[in-house]
């Protein structure tokens, strides 16, 4: 066995077949069969005969064996097996069909647009869905909805003040710091309470949670450098991967 | 009637935003109107009619023209012939007020239209009502101010000029003071929605017989492709981005010390 992983390597031949789709290759084998089908029912007929007659005569005593091979017709199996071939290719066929021309959910602008501003708000706080959902004023299994691109949720009005709220104070985080709020959002503050709390309350008070704000953007200042803030600052850069966003690097 | 205050500025010039398709005549608009009507009726309830004259060539014909009106009256829909708007006299953030836009074009794009969209604008008014001992055009740039000649004194002035960005024209329009008696820029056809806070302060003001400014800011792009409410949104959020940043431009450090 190698140490490296071993480059797989396809003939023309080979690549095409692997990008047409599965009714097509069926489509493809049918017509080869359609050609050469009585001679392949013949001989699959036959291959079935002689190993049955093969089995039965190994289990069953010799009369016996030989009774029941009596009752195996040539003809007879060939119709069974291209019956059952044909039932095959068309319940086949049919199905990739049905799975390959089945309308693919469009997304609506308004539902690509609220999953887009909900991201711009994780991305600022980083909060669990949970606590993500108690700032906007909603349960966990609306949020989800919300989350989901293909459901069209129409907003009530109170929501919708509810996220331009939120979404205000994420822009005020986001002037002040670049780390998520998360990590310090349940930090005691000076006033009482915490970040969390003033922003989960149910009316947001703007100039507290700013208040807030600039206290813990200060504390996150004052925190000790991870070892990968180090690091950047050294000059060291991520390796960019391939599933990341462009916004990550 | 509630006034409100638009944007998230501590006080907000913004009094009224619109946000525009121009498209290719469409002759059987009329047929269409029930579906589009059903789909935005939970948010527009209140449907207006009415006609615009469009001067298409020699004679000047009425078009048909339908109003679509939120139930607070501060959102509407106008559904014409020659162009889709959605106004508002409401305004939180630019993100809520794309969202509004994006159910419109939703049901716009459901209706199956199949409009052609010759160009998006997205327009701006703001309203310059100066605060004691400052006159309209300290609220302006520098470059906006005009002239100021030898024992002479501004009542009436107008600035327009023409931007070009990458993903658009912003025409901008800076008239401070405004000619006595002009609450909004002279070709400016608003739907009957609630004033804002803004606007009423502003009409006060002109009967104080005080001036007062206004600031347009439109943005327009050329999109020449059948309607796609996806692509069309994308058009807009830059669009927006364009309209704020020639906005901040044209403002005074004053203004936004006041209004910020």
């Amino acid at each position: 066995m190698s140490d490296t992983i071993q480059l797989r390597r396809y003939t023309p031949t080979q690549a095409a077949l692997m990008q047409k789709r599965p009714s097509d290759l069926i489509q493809a084998v049918e017509s080869t069969v359609d050609a050469m089908s009585a001679a392949l029912m013949q001989s699959a007929a036959e291959f079935i005969i002689q190993g049955t007659t093969l089995l039965t005569s190994r289990l069953l005593p010799k009369q016996q064996a030989k009774k029941a091979v009596e009752h195996f017709d040539v003809d007879v199996m060939v119709d069974v097996v291209s019956a059952d071939w044909a039932k095959w290719t068309t319940q086949t066929k049919e199905a990739f069909q049905r799975a390959y021309e089945a309308p693919r959910q469009q997304t609506s602008a308004a539902a690509r647009l609220r999953v887009e501003r909900l991201s711009l708000l994780q991305a600022a706080f980083g909060f669990t869905v949970q606590d993500l959902a108690s700032v906007l004023g909603i349960t966990r299994p609306q949020l989800y909805k919300w989350l989901d691109v293909a459901i069209d949720v129409k907003l009530q009005e109170s929501s919708r003040v509810r996220m331009a709220a939120v979404e205000r104070i994420a822009k005020e985080w986001m002037a002040r710091s670049v780390a998520p709020l998360s990590s310090v959002s349940k930090e005691p503050l000076e006033a009482g309470g915490t970040a969390f709390t003033l922003m989960s309350a149910e009316a947001i008070n703007d100039a507290a949670v700013i208040a807030a704000f600039d206290e813990l953007a200060v504390k996150l200042q004052g925190q000790p450098k991870t070892r990968s803030q180090r690091l950047r600052e050294a000059g060291f850069t991520r390796r960019v991967s391939a599933r990341s966003l462009p916004s990550d690097e | 009637m509630t006034s409100t205050a638009l944007g998230t500025w501590r006080k907000p010039p913004l009094a009224y935003v619109v946000a525009e398709l121009a498209i290719s005549p469409y002759y059987s608009m009329q047929s269409k109107i029930p579906g589009l009507q059903d789909k935005l009726r939970s948010s527009f309830p209140r449907t207006l009619e009415g006609q615009e004259i469009v001067v298409d060539g020699g004679k000047p014909t009425p078009q048909p023209l339908w109003q679509l009106i939120s139930a607070d009256q501060k959102l509407g829909v106008q559904i014409g012939t020659r162009a889709i708007s959605f106004h508002a006299t409401t305004y939180s953030q630019s993100s809520d007020f794309l969202s509004r836009w994006a159910e419109v074009l939703d049901a716009i794009q459901e209706a199956s239209l199949g409009a052609f969209v010759e160009r998006a604008a997205l327009r701006y008014i703001d309203l310059i009502v100066p605060t004691e001992e400052k006159s309209p055009s300290d609220y302006l740039a520098p470059g906006l101010k005009g002239i100021e000649p030898e024992d002479g004194r501004s009542t009436g002035s107008m600035l327009a000029s023409a931007f070009q960005f990458d993903g658009g024209v912003v025409n901008l329009r800076a008239s401070a003071p405004a000619p006595q008696g002009l609450l909004l820029p002279p070709d400016f056809a608003a739907l009957p929605l609630n004033k804002p806070g803004v606007m009423l302060d502003a009409e006060k003001q002109l009967k104080a017989e005080k001036t007062i400014g206004f600031v347009d800011t439109a943005c327009v792009r050329e999109i020449g492709k059948v309607f796609d409410a996806g692509e069309l949104l994308g058009s807009f959020s830059e669009m927006q981005k364009l309209t704020s940043k020639t906005f901040k431009a044209a403002t005074s450090e004053a203004a936004k010390g006041e209004w910020m």
